[in-house]
C-alpha cells in the first residue's frame, strides 16, 4: 500500500474543512453586513423624504413671514390654501394629484423597460440615439410642451408667456430690401461665389459639372442663401418675433439648487458654444438670435426671421442647470467624451449625475426634491434586450413591464387570454407619428410617366391601402391622408383618404389614352406599355410584403410594376441621383407641428435636398413660405390646411399608411390611460401596495 | 524555428492589408453615410436629418474619393502619421510624426471605438473562458471513452446523439431553450436573457444562508436520484460490480439526506429573489448561453477525438507496445492519446479567435452585450469604423493563432520541424 493515509494527509484534510467553514462564516458575516447596509439605505431615503417635506414647509413659512412683514392678515385660511395650490402646475400635476386621491393609491415599486439597442450616451446635447431622449423626458423639463390630453401647449417650468409678433413689419422690410439684394447678386455674381464654393465642397468629388441643370440649381441656391444672410445682417432689420417667458418662482433642480432664468439662458449659450459636439441642434436652432434674462424669473428670446415654430423653438427645449454644466466651459473635450452627465429638474434623477457609463443599465430614481407632487413609482429601469422575441418572452414572464410589441406579437397576445388578461393593451396612432409613402418620380432622364397629376391620382385609387394595413400590419395601421395625421390641426379635416376604387382609377387612365390596344394584358399608349419600377429597401419585411401585394394588384389592372429591392445605402444614393420611377420609403414623425418644405418645396429639388420627385407647384411654394413665416396660430393652420388640399390634389406621394403603436403594459400599474397624443406620463401611474413587486 | 516564426509574422502584414482593403471596399459599396443614419434618425424631422447627414459627411470625409478615405483610415490606425484635430466640426490635419494609433469614432454612437470594445470584450472573453474548458473536458473524456469501448452501446448511442446535436442550429436551440426553459408558459427555470437580474444591484455578493440550505436540499435529492438511476441503467446493461453497489449506496444516502432536509431546514416561502446573491445570479444567467455555445462544439470535437484516437490505436507501434507488456492505461494515454491530438490543435487554433470575436447568434438571442452583438449592431448601422476595428482585431488574432497552432504541432509531434 503506497497511498497510506498519513498524518500529513490528515492535516491537509483538517485545513480544507477549516477553509470551507471559514468561507461559510464569511458568507454569513457578509450577509449581515449587507442587511445592515440595506436598512441604512432605507433610513437615508426616509430622511431624504422628510427633509424635502421640511424644506417645503420652510418655504411656506418664509412666505408667511414675508406677508407678515408686509402687514397682510394671515389668519385667512382661504389665502393659505390658494398659496399652497400655486406650488403645483395644474396642467402638468393635476392628474398626479387626482391619482393620489384613489383609494388604493400607494407609493413604491419599479418600472422595468427595455431598449432594443445599446445606448451610448445620455448626456444632453451630444447624445446620439433616440433612446437618450426617452430618458431625458423624466430627468429634464422644458419651459413649455404640448399637452398629451389636448395637443395644446401648456406651461411646465414657465408660468406664462407673451409672444410679440412683429412679422408684418419684418415683411415690409423684407419686401423693400430683398429685391435690392437680389439685384446686387444678379449684377455681380462674385458676391455669392464664396457661398457657392462652400456648397460645391460639400459634394466633394460628386460635384455637378458646370453647365448642367444641377449646377445652375446649386448656383441659385447659393444666391438665395447669400441674400438670406445679408438680410439677417442688415442693420435696419426689425426683430420679427420676441417671446418672453415668466418662470415659476418655486423651481429647483434635483440637487436642490434653484432654477432661474440664468439656467434657461445658459442652455442656449452652451448649445451655441462651437466646441460642444452638437452640430444638429446648433444649426436647427440657428434662427434664435438671442436669449436674455431680465431678472431671475423672466427670459426673452429674439428671433432672426419670423418662424412658424418660434414658440416651441424657444420653449420646448430641456433646461439644463448652469451651476452643473458651467464647469465644462473651457473643458469642452471632457464634456464631449462623457456619456452620462445628467442633472435636471424633472420628477426623476440619475443615481449620480456624473456616474453613468456606457453599457450599464440605466436606472432613474424618484427625485425626492422635485418641486411638484412626487410620482408614485420609485425607480424606472431600462435593460438592453436586442432580440424582439426575448423582449416578448420577458414581458410575458413579468420581467419587463413595458413593451412596444411588433404587430405580430401584439396580435398573438391579444388572442391569448393568458397574456392579454395580465396586460394593459393599447393600439393607437401616436402623435406625432411617421408615415410610409410611395414617391412618384416626375423627372427621370426625360421620362414622364408620373408627371401628370391625374396619373398619380389614378395610382392612389388603384392602391388598396386598407388591405395593405390589414395584411402587412395585421390591421395595426391606418391609411395615410397627407403629410400630417388626420387628427392633426394641420390637416384639413374634410379630406378623407382616397378609397380603393379601381373603376375610377382605370377611368382616369382611359381618359388619358392608356388602353390595352394589343391585348397583352398591359395598358399602353403610343406603343409604350404602362410599366415602371418600384424601388424599396431590401431585407425589410414591410417593404417586401407591400411591394408584392402591390405588384399583384397593379397587374390585375394592366399595370406592370417591376420590383427592385435595394439595400439602404444604394437606395439613398439612387434617390439622391433621381434614378428611380417610384420609391417606397418612410419619414419619422418628429415635431408636433411639422414642416413640409424639405420634401415638397420646389427650392428643395436638387442633390442634397429631399424633394427627389422634382415636384413643383408654385402655389404650394407660396403657401409653404407664407405658413413658415406666420406666427399667428389660427392663420397658420389655415395655410397648412391649404397646403394639405394642394398635396391631396397633386399626390406627389401616395401616402400609404401610418403604423400604429402597439403597446403592452403590465396590469399591476393603475391609472394607465390612452390620451389624445400618447399614453399618459409614467409619473401619473401607481401600483397598489398589494401588487407591488420590487422593494 | 525562429527563422520560420519571423517569416510567418512578416507574412501577416500583407494579409491584413489585403483584408482591410477588401472589407473597406465592401463597406463602401453604395457609399455615403446613409447607413449610419438609420438608427439615429428615428423620430427626427427631415430637416434635422439632413443637417445631421451633412455634418457626418464632412466630419468623416465621406464625400472624398474612396482611396483618400482609406488612407485617412490607415493614417488613423498607424502609429506614424498626421495628427488629426476636429475644429468646428471639420477635421484638420497637423504635423507628420509619431502619434497615438486610434480606431476612430463610431459613426452611429459618436464615442471612441476603443471604449466600445473595452465594454464588450471582457464579457465575451469571460463567457468563452467558461465554456472552452467545459467543451474540451466533455469532448475529450467522451471521445476517449468512445474510442476505448468502440462499438459498445455507449459508443453507438452517443455517436448518434452527438451527430444530432451537431446538426441542430444554435439559433433554433436558443429560441427553443428560451421558449421552454425560460418562459412562464412552460418552465421558468432560467432567466430569458441578459447577464444579471433586474434587482441585481440590491443583491449581496454571496448567496444567503437560506438560499444555500434550500439549494443543498434540492441538490442532494436530485443528484442522489439521478446517480441511482444512471447506475441502475448501467447495471441493467452490463451487470453488477462491487464499485457500482458502493456508489448506489452512496446515492441512496444522498437522497435520504435530501429528504430529511426537506422536512427540517427547507423553507421555500421565506426565500426572495435577493437571497440568491449576485454571484449565483450571474451563474444562473450564464447557464443557457453556455449550453448553446458549447453543445455543437463538444459534439463535433468529441467525434474528431474518437476517430483520431481510433486511427492512432490501430497503428503498428501500439501493437508493439501492447506486445512488450505496457499497461493498457499507458498505451491509451501515453502512446495513443498524445498522437491523436494534432487535429484538436488545429481546431483550437480557430477557437481562440472566436473566443474574442464572440458568437453573434448566441449573444443576440440572449441579449449579452459582447463582441458579437457589437459587430452585428454596427453591421446593421453600417458603422464602418467599428466594423473595421473588429475585423482588424480578428484578422490579426486568427493569423497569430494559426501560427501558434503550427508551433504546437512541433511540440506535440516530434517528427514535425520547420527548419
Amino acid at each position: 500500500m503506497e497511498n497510506r493515509f498519513t498524518l500529513k494527509d490528515f492535516a491537509l484534510f483538517i485545513l480544507i474543512v477549516l477553509l470551507i467553514l471559514l468561507v461559510v462564516l464569511a458568507m454569513k458575516q457578509y450577509d449581515r453586513q449587507w442587511q445592515d447596509l440595506q436598512a441604512l439605505n432605507e433610513r437615508v431615503k426616509q430622511i431624504e423624504i422628510q427633509q424635502t417635506r421640511m424644506t417645503d414647509k420652510l418655504s411656506v413659512l418664509d412666505k408667511i413671514n414675508a406677508r407678515l412683514q408686509n402687514g397682510v392678515i394671515v389668519n385667512n385660511g382661504q389665502a393659505a390654501t390658494a398659496d399652497n395650490d400655486s406650488s403645483f402646475n395644474k396642467a402638468l400635476h393635476g392628474p398626479v394629484l387626482e391619482a393620489q386621491q384613489a383609494s388604493d393609491y400607494a407609493s413604491g415599486d419599479w418600472l422595468v423597460d427595455a431598449f432594443p439597442a445599446k445606448v451610448s450616451k445620455i448626456t444632453p446635447l451630444i447624445y446620439e440615439d433616440y433612446y437618450a431622449t426617452v430618458v431625458h423626458e423624466y430627468v429634464f423639463e422644458p419651459l413649455i410642451r404640448p399637452d398629451l390630453r389636448t395637443g395644446e401647449i401648456i406651461p411646465i417650468l414657465a408660468e406664462s408667456w407673451t409672444v410679440e409678433d412683429n412679422s408684418e413689419d419684418y415683411k415690409v422690410f423684407e419686401d423693400q430690401v430683398k429685391p435690392q439684394l437680389l439685384n446686387t447678386a444678379d449684377k455681380d455674381p462674385s458676391v455669392y461665389q464664396e457661398q457657392f464654393k462652400r456648397f460645391l465642397e460639400a459634394y466633394g468629388d460628386n460635384a455637378p459639372q458646370s453647365g448642367s441643370v444641377e449646377y445652375a440649381r446649386l448656383r441659385n441656391r447659393a444666391k438665395l442663401k447669400w441674400v438670406e444672410d445679408r438680410l439677417i445682417e442688415h442693420p435696419d432689420r426689425p426683430t420679427p418675433v420676441t417671446i418672453t417667458f415668466k418662470l415659476r418662482p418655486d423651481l429647483r433642480f434635483s440637487d436642490g439648487h434653484p432654477l432661474t432664468s440664468e439656467d434657461v439662458v445658459f442652455t442656449f449659450d452652451f448649445m451655441n458654444n462651437p466646441k460642444i459636439d452638437c452640430p444638429v441642434p446648433r444649426q436647427f436652432y440657428d434662427n434664435i438670435e438671442s436669449a436674455t434674462a431680465n431678472g431671475p424669473l423672466e427670459v426673452t428670446f429674439k428671433f432672426k426671421t419670423p418662424h412658424y415654430a418660434a414658440l416651441s423653438f424657444a420653449g420646448w427645449r430641456d433646461v439644463i442647470p448652469k451651476h452643473f454644466y458651467e464647469k465644462y466651459v473651457g473643458r469642452e473635450q471632457e464634456f464631449n467624451e462623457n456619456p452620462g452627465l445628467v442633472l435636471g429638474s424633472g420628477p426623476y434623477r440619475m443615481k449620480s449625475p456624473t456616474g453613468w457609463r456606457t453599457g450599464e443599465p440605466i436606472e432613474l430614481f424618484r427625485n425626492e426634491r422635485y418641486w411638484g407632487p412626487k410620482p408614485a413609482i420609485e425607480k424606472i429601469l431600462w435593460k438592453q434586450i436586442d432580440d424582439d422575441k426575448t423582449r416578448y418572452v420577458q414581458f410575458v414572464n413579468g420581467q419587463l413591464d413595458f413593451l412596444i410589441a411588433t404587430p405580430e406579437q401584439y396580435d398573438t397576445a391579444k388572442n391569448n387570454p393568458d397574456v392579454a388578461s395580465k396586460a394593459h393593451m393599447f393600439n393607437f396612432v401616436k402623435m406625432p407619428s411617421g408615415y410610409r409613402y410611395i414617391a412618384w418620380n416626375q423627372e427621370r432622364n426625360g421620362q414622364t410617366l408620373f408627371t401628370d397629376k391625374r396619373i398619380r391620382q389614378a395610382m392612389t385609387f388603384l392602391t388598396p391601402r386598407e388591405r395593405l394595413c390589414k395584411e402587412v400590419y395585421k390591421g395595426y395601421a391606418v391609411p395615410g391622408v397627407g403629410p400630417w395625421l388626420q387628427s392633426s390641426p394641420q390637416s384639413d379635416p374634410s379630406l378623407k383618404p382616397r378609397p380603393y376604387d379601381p373603376r375610377k382609377g382605370l377611368e382616369i387612365l382611359k381618359s388619358l389614352d392608356w388602353i390595352d390596344t394589343n391585348g397583352d394584358g398591359i395598358l399602353d399608349k403610343n406603343g409604350k406599355p404602362f410599366s415602371f419600377e418600384l424601388s424599396f429597401p431590401a431585407n425589410s419585411e414591410i417593404g417586401d410584403k407591400t411591394a408584392l401585394i402591390l405588384k399583384d394588384i397593379y397587374a390585375q389592372y394592366g399595370i406592370q410594376m417591376k420590383l427592385n429591392p435595394v439595400d439602404w445605402l444604394s437606395l439613398t444614393k439612387k434617390v439622391e441621383n433621381r434614378d428611380f420611377d417610384a420609391v417606397f420609403m418612410g419619414w419619422g414623425g418628429g415635431a408636433v407641428e411639422s414642416d413640409i418644405r424639405q420634401m415638397f418645396h420646389s427650392s428643395q429639388i436638387g442633390r442634397g435636398a429631399d424633394n427627389y420627385m422634382s415636384y413643383a407647384n408654385p402655389e404650394l411654394d407660396r403657401l409653404i413660405d407664407e405658413a413658415r413665416t406666420t406666427i399667428n396660430y389660427e392663420k397658420r393652420m389655415k395655410l397648412w390646411q391649404a397646403c394639405h388640399r394642394l398635396l391631396y390634389e397633386d399626390q406627389p406621394y401616395t401616402f400609404v399608411y401610418v403604423p400604429q403603436r402597439t403597446i403592452m403594459i403590465n396590469k399591476r400599474f393603475q391609472n394607465v390611460k390612452k390620451l389624445k397624443m400618447n399614453i399618459n406620463d409614467k409619473w401619473e401611474w401607481y401600483v397598489p401596495a398589494a401588487l407591488q413587486k420590487y422593494q | 524555428m525562429l527563422n520560420y516564426i519571423i517569416r510567418r509574422l512578416l507574412l501577416i502584414i500583407p494579409t491584413i492589408f489585403g483584408l482591410s482593403i477588401l472589407v473597406f471596399c465592401v463597406l463602401s459599396i453604395g457609399g455615403g453615410v446613409a447607413g449610419a443614419m438609420q438608427a439615429q434618425t428615428r423620430d427626427m424631422e427631415p430637416e434635422q436629418r439632413r443637417i445631421r447627414m451633412n455634418y457626418l459627411t464632412v466630419r468623416y470625409g465621406l464625400n472624398q474619393p474612396l482611396y483618400i478615405q482609406y488612407f485617412r483610415w490607415m493614417n488613423q490606425i498607424s502609429p506614424i502619421g498626421y495628427e488629426v484635430k476636429i475644429v468646428e466640426d471639420k477635421p484638420v490635419f497637423e504635423d507628420f510624426g509619431f502619434k497615438k494609433p486610434d480606431f476612430g469614432n463610431s459613426f452611429s454612437k459618436n464615442i471612441p471605438v476603443i471604449s466600445l470594445i473595452k465594454d464588450a470584450l471582457p464579457i465575451t472573453v469571460m463567457i468563452n473562458l467558461i465554456s472552452l474548458p467545459f467543451i474540451y473536458f466533455i469532448a475529450i473524456t467522451s471521445g476517449v471513452y468512445m474510442a476505448k469501448h468502440r462499438g459498445n452501446w455507449f459508443d453507438v448511442t452517443s455517436g448518434s446523439v452527438f451527430l444530432a446535436l451537431w446538426s441542430v442550429p444554435t439559433i433554433l436551440a436558443g429560441v427553443l431553450l428560451i421558449g421552454y426553459l425560460a418562459s412562464k408558459q412552460y418552465l421558468m427555470w432560467f432567466p430569458a436573457g441578459g447577464l444579471h437580474d433586474t434587482q441585481s444591484s440590491l443583491m449581496s455578493f454571496f448567496p444567503s444562508a437560506l438560499f444555500v440550505k434550500n439549494f443543498m436540499t434540492w441538490a442532494f435529492t436530485i443528484v442522489g436520484i439521478l446517480v441511482a438511476a444512471l447506475i441502475s441503467l448501467f447495471t441493467f446493461i452490463d451487470g453488477f460490480s462491487r464499485r457500482r453497489i458502493i456508489i448506489l449506496a452512496l446515492a441512496g444516502a444522498c437522497t435520504l439526506i435530501g429528504i430529511i432536509m426537506f422536512n427540517t431546514v427547507y423553507d421555500p416561502d421565506a426565500q426572495t429573489v435577493l437571497d440568491k446573491g449576485w454571484f449565483v445570479d450571474s451563474i444562473w444567467h450564464l447557464i443557457l448561453p453556455i449550453i448553446c455555445l458549447s453543445y455543437g462544439s463538444f459534439a463535433f470535437i468529441s467525434k474528431i477525438m474518437r476517430s483520431s484516437l481510433l486511427d492512432a490505436l490501430s497503428l503498428d507501434y501500439i501493437r508493439t507496445a501492447r506486445a512488450k507488456g505496457v499497461s493498457p492505461k499507458n498505451v491509451l494515454w501515453a502512446h495513443g492519446f498524445r498522437n491523436s491530438l494534432i487535429p484538436l490543435i488545429t481546431i483550437a487554433a480557430f477557437f481562440l479567435p472566436a473566443l474574442l470575436a464572440g458568437s453573434v447568434v448566441v449573444e443576440k438571442i440572449f441579449s449579452i452585450p459582447g463582441m458579437g452583438t457589437l459587430l452585428i449592431e454596427s453591421i446593421y448601422a453600417k458603422d464602418r469604423e467599428v466594423i473595421m476595428a473588429v475585423v482588424l482585431m480578428n484578422g490579426v488574432l486568427t493569423m497569430t493563432c494559426i501560427l501558434i497552432a503550427d508551433i504546437c504541432y512541433a511540440i506535440a509531434d516530434p517528427r514535425v520541424t520547420y527548419d
